[in-house]
């Protein structure tokens, strides 16, 4: 954001520093009605969630269950039948409030005779971006979404998944404080599955709400803090997904391999407390994900030549977690000030995976005092620790600034 | 209107100016603050790329192009250079604001349902910009558009009159080089005889003693036939430049009095009117009800009539407003009308003289177009003796006569010092005396009634237009730079219209619907007869006209959509252009008020309205 705060944008900034919720969704009901107004379709009903500042959350359900709908209702695409949305303090069809949103649809809904630079310069142009930042900008986050190379071709020549990446670079103009991507992952490699992941968590990192709709649970599962689950239009589940996920009744120990005596004396131990038909040993097998990305990363260090998208570009750096960006200093410092406890982790990391983008979250790292190498798997670590509030705050204000 | 006080309709017209104003003022602050905007400049610039993008820009200019340089090579006028600049002013002027019309409507609806059907239009409003503004970006990036067309293709049309008529003198005078010099001669004189040359320009004559030079046989010593010859081939091209490239306005006709004689004067034609009309009335209303009080039926079933229906008496008061228009035009052998012009408001070129423009008819049916009808001119200052001497000419009716007249004289006294009288008098006004000099032969058909058009038969008012004094306004080019912007105002209109229609409708729906909507807009004829007759039946019952059901909502709806277009349909310029009739500030100010301060901020307001309150993620399924 290029333009000076007005008094209510600090007031709203002070607001989601605390940790407020940005979003409230009440009582939300879409009946879709035919022409001569007799009701078709109950696409959400009665629907209630909060969104927290700096969390991402997930909408989650199967095809037709009311996810895309809520977020159009959110974004004023359409009008509810009943029921109320709050979008940073305002009604949906705000402009001020759509100055701090950023929106990914669920397909390419872009101008088809446009090139990529012409997209990001008309979309940057819609916030009234000053011309100098924007090129910046546009630079960087073709840069980041791989299409540096091809940003003379238009989006119309484009595959499914370039148009993706283009979609994704449009909604981030704005460096906006909530981002909301509608399946953001469909029709990417995934390479591109897998920096869109990376992507939420580190704007994540930089205490921006993320709103995720997705049917991909693995998606979901690797990114999200709190999620609802849709069915038939209506809530079914709602909670973090620690809460959603754990099975009080299982337990799991990981361990690095053991002879087969000592396996054997651990069953004998084990079996003095749950029947052996209870336990189950097996050899942990990498997932098919990191697999093809340590594939893909292999082939980038050998300089393979591709007329696509390219893989394992960095974030721009508008965009990343320790990017010298003043203004954004500020504003957190700001933030910080008014004493933000329930404020979400800054220094919550992404597992380290063969192909990921570098991310450089390791300024992060160093300063929480622990060593990324030795951290146990991210899921683990994101619900399990509960950091301190100020140490947080120290993590993030230091790699605002790029202290190490 | 009759029936309101003056005061009344005075003050009505007056207020009426100043809304309108305000609107306009509103309109262009809102068009000038959305320039200021950057983000509604991005909608509009979007909207420029779209045509060049889709190829739209590169198919009009060509087609422009191509209707506005190749139809004039078609085309075939009367031979005249005043017809062939007409001709092509016409055409290619109605064509290009037809061809820009239709693909201005084309353009809006497609732009935005475009933007609705593919979604994008979904990316876009969940940007910080307001509905109405994306609405006005892209009526800005339309008409930006229109801009540059409408300057290419007035450029061309421009290009082309100029180039035109910069080669006529060549042209013409290669045509007279087959000619006799006895026909160069004869044509000589025949353009004196109609006041297209003076004497000394075709004859001789001695400047010192002021003389015509005579042969031995008491002849007049023509020029020498070359000299007649270049003098011939510029007369096309000074007659092209007087009439039709040039801004003539018109002076205000205050009143038209009847002519007895010289100067006996009847009525004026507003008084007369007035008084004679309203005796009229109540006579023949008195006559009727007399008659309808001596019906058999009316006795028979025991009614007595004590006075006219409403709206009986109201028939008859057209039918009489009417006949008295009638009578008033027409002018019988050795009576005239004198017509009473006022001076121009501000400054005008005296020098350049004043036109009287004018037309006239056969009283009767039928009329042979080779006749000839005699009438005199004599205009003054004052009515009487301070003017020019009276001419008599031979004119032809249905045709335009143009008659320049002096609009000042200027005369050095013995001291040098340079005197001028202007034909204006001290209160402002001229007048202009047309004098019918038939004479009918005893015993024959003809009666030698000339009918003189200076009322609108429609309303019995005096009728601007019917016999005009115009004055020099200014150039061509300044004229046609003014008409050009009324054809841009007609396409901002148009331009908003798709967009309004687009906003709720798929596209071809809404391409549907504008059509329809020109199509009754330029059926206005048939709406008027309706809510003159008061009526949709065209039938009669016992001298009555038949009544229908549909009537109270179809003349009603027939009403309110005549009072609509009507305004805003009279505001079209090519005609004016094409008779070099000025198209004044106040004019272009006027049209813009009424297009779009009055049906542009209609269809805006609708418009935006309709399309902020749409919900954008639902698309037709059409779309």
């Amino acid at each position: 954001m290029v333009e000076t705060q007005t008094h209510e944008e600090t007031r709203d900034a002070g607001l989601d520093a605390n940790g407020e919720v940005v979003v409230r969704v009440s009582n939300l009901v879409k009946v879709f009605r035919d022409f001569w107004g007799r009701p078709k379709a109950r696409a959400v009903n009665d629907v209630s969630f909060e969104v927290r500042a700096g969390e991402v959350f997930g909408l989650l359900g199967p095809n037709g269950s009311g996810k895309s709908t809520t977020i159009k209702m959110m974004l004023g695409l359409l009008n509810p039948t009943k029921g109320f949305i709050d979008m940073f303090g305002h009604g949906p069809r705000d402009v001020k409030t759509k100055e701090r949103i950023g929106y990914l649809p669920e397909e390419s809904y872009l101008y088809k005779y446009l090139n990529s630079v012409e997209t990001l310069d008309f979309f940057g142009g819609l916030f009234a971006l000053d011309p100098k930042e924007k090129k910046i900008r546009t630079a960087q986050l073709l840069d980041m979404v791989g299409l540096t190379a091809t940003q003379m071709r238009t989006v119309g020549e484009f595959s499914k998944g370039m148009q993706r990446r283009i979609g994704l670079a449009q909604a981030l103009i704005n460096d906006p404080d909530l981002v909301i991507l509608d399946e953001p992952t469909s029709g990417l490699d995934p390479v591109g599955c897998r920096e869109i992941k990376d992507l939420i968590l580190n704007l994540k990192a930089r205490g921006k709400t993320v709103i995720l709709s997705s049917h991909l649970l693995a998606d979901v599962e690797d990114v999200c803090d709190r999620a609802v689950i849709y069915y038939g239009g209506k809530v079914q589940q709602y909670g973090t997904l620690e809460e959603l996920l754990t099975e009080r009744d299982t337990i799991r120990f990981t361990l690095p391999a053991l002879s087969e005596d000592a396996q054997q004396e651990v069953m004998e131990t084990i079996g003095k407390h749950v029947a052996k038909d209870k336990v189950r040993v097996e050899n942990p097998t990498q997932n098919l994900e990191s697999f093809f990305l340590g594939v893909v990363e292999n082939a980038i260090a050998k300089d393979e030549h591709t007329s696509g998208s390219t893989a394992g570009n960095e974030v721009a750096e508008f965009l990343r977690a320790d990017a010298p960006v003043p203004t954004q200093a500020d504003k957190m410092l700001e933030r910080l000030a008014d004493n933000e406890a329930a404020k979400p982790v800054a220094s919550k990391k992404s597992e380290p995976k063969p192909g990921q983008p570098v991310v450089d979250t390791a300024k992060l790292d160093a300063l929480s005092g622990e060593d990324p190498k030795k951290q146990p798997a991210p899921e683990v670590s994101r619900r399990d620790k509960k950091p301190n509030a100020l140490d947080e705050a120290d993590d993030k204000l230091s790699g605002l600034f790029g202290d190490d | 209107m009759d029936s309101l006080p003056f005061e009344t309709v005075f003050l009505m017209s007056w207020v009426g100016a100043g809304l309108r104003g305000l609107l306009l003022a509103f309109l262009f602050g809102a068009i000038a603050w959305s320039l200021a905007n950057r983000r509604v400049r991005h909608v509009a610039a979007l909207t420029w790329k779209t045509a060049f993008r889709l190829r739209f820009i590169w198919v009009m200019i060509l087609l422009l192009v191509v209707i506005v340089g190749g139809l004039p090579a078609v085309l075939r006028d009367d031979g005249s250079a005043k017809g062939m600049a007409q001709i092509i002013l016409t055409y290619t002027l109605s064509m290009t604001t037809g061809i820009l019309g239709f693909a201005t409507l084309w353009l809006a609806v497609g732009s935005m349902a475009r933007d609705i059907g593919d979604c994008q239009m979904q990316m876009v409003a969940t940007k910080p910009i307001a509905r109405w503004q994306i609405w006005l970006g892209k009526w800005l990036g339309i008409m930006g558009l229109n801009l540059m067309l409408l300057g290419i293709a007035g450029s061309v049309v421009y290009g082309m009159m100029e180039y035109r008529a910069s080669k006529m003198d060549e042209a013409q005078y290669a045509m007279l080089q087959d000619r006799s010099d006895e026909e160069i001669i004869s044509l000589a004189v025949r353009s004196w005889q109609q006041g297209e040359l003076r004497i000394e320009q075709i004859v001789q004559v001695d400047v010192e003693k002021k003389e015509i030079l005579s042969d031995d046989q008491g002849r007049y010593i023509p020029r020498p036939v070359e000299e007649l010859k270049r003098l011939l081939a510029s007369l096309p091209r000074k007659k092209l430049r007087e009439q039709v490239l040039v801004s003539r306005a018109p002076l205000e006709l205050e009143d038209v009095l009847v002519l007895y004689g010289t100067n006996n004067l009847g009525v004026p034609y507003r008084d007369w009117r007035k008084s004679n009309r309203e005796d009229e009335e109540e006579k023949a209303a008195q006559h009727v009800l007399k008659l309808m009080q001596q019906n058999t039926i009316a006795q028979q079933q025991g009614e007595r009539i004590t006075a006219l229906p409403p709206e009986m008496r109201q028939k008859i008061k057209k039918d009489i407003q009417l006949q008295y228009s009638m009578l008033s035009q027409m002018v019988v052998p050795k009576t005239g009308r004198r017509l009473v012009f006022r001076r121009p408001r501000g400054s005008f070129n005296e020098d350049r003289g004043l036109v009287l423009r004018f037309q006239l008819e056969d009283s009767r049916m039928t009329f042979k177009s080779d006749r000839k009808y005699r009438m005199s001119l004599y205009y003054s200052r004052d009515g009487k003796e301070q003017g020019p001497p009276p001419q008599t000419r031979l004119y032809s009716a249905r045709t335009h006569i143009e008659e320049p007249l002096i609009a000042v004289a200027r005369m050095i006294t013995e001291g040098g010092v340079t005197n001028s009288i202007s034909i204006f008098g001290t209160n402002d006004l001229m007048y202009v005396d047309l004098f019918n000099d038939e004479t009918p032969q005893e015993g024959q058909e003809y009666m030698g009634v000339i009918r003189l058009p200076f009322v609108d038969d429609r309303t019995g008012d005096l009728n601007p237009r019917g016999i005009e004094v115009m004055y020099y306004e200014g150039g061509f080019l300044k004229n046609y730079m003014r008409a050009l912007a009324i054809v841009f105002a007609w396409l901002g209109v148009l331009a908003a219209l798709g967009l309004a229609a687009a906003s709720f409708m798929s596209f071809s729906m809404a391409v549907f619907a504008c059509t329809g909507i020109l199509l009754i807009s330029f059926c206005t004829g048939i709406m008027k007869d309706v809510v003159a007759d008061d009526t949709v039946m065209q039938t009669w019952t016992d001298g009555q006209r038949d009544a229908s059901i549909m009537d109270f909502f179809a003349v009603n709806s027939f009403r309110l959509m005549v009072s609509v277009i009507s305004p805003v349909k009279d505001y079209s310029p090519i005609e004016d252009l094409t008779d070099g009739r000025a198209i004044t500030w106040g004019q272009l100010a006027r049209a813009y008020s009424y297009i779009w301060g009055l049906s542009g901020l209609l269809i805006f307001a609708g418009g935006t309205l309709i399309f902020t309150r749409r919900q954008l993620a639902i698309i037709d399924s059409d779309e």
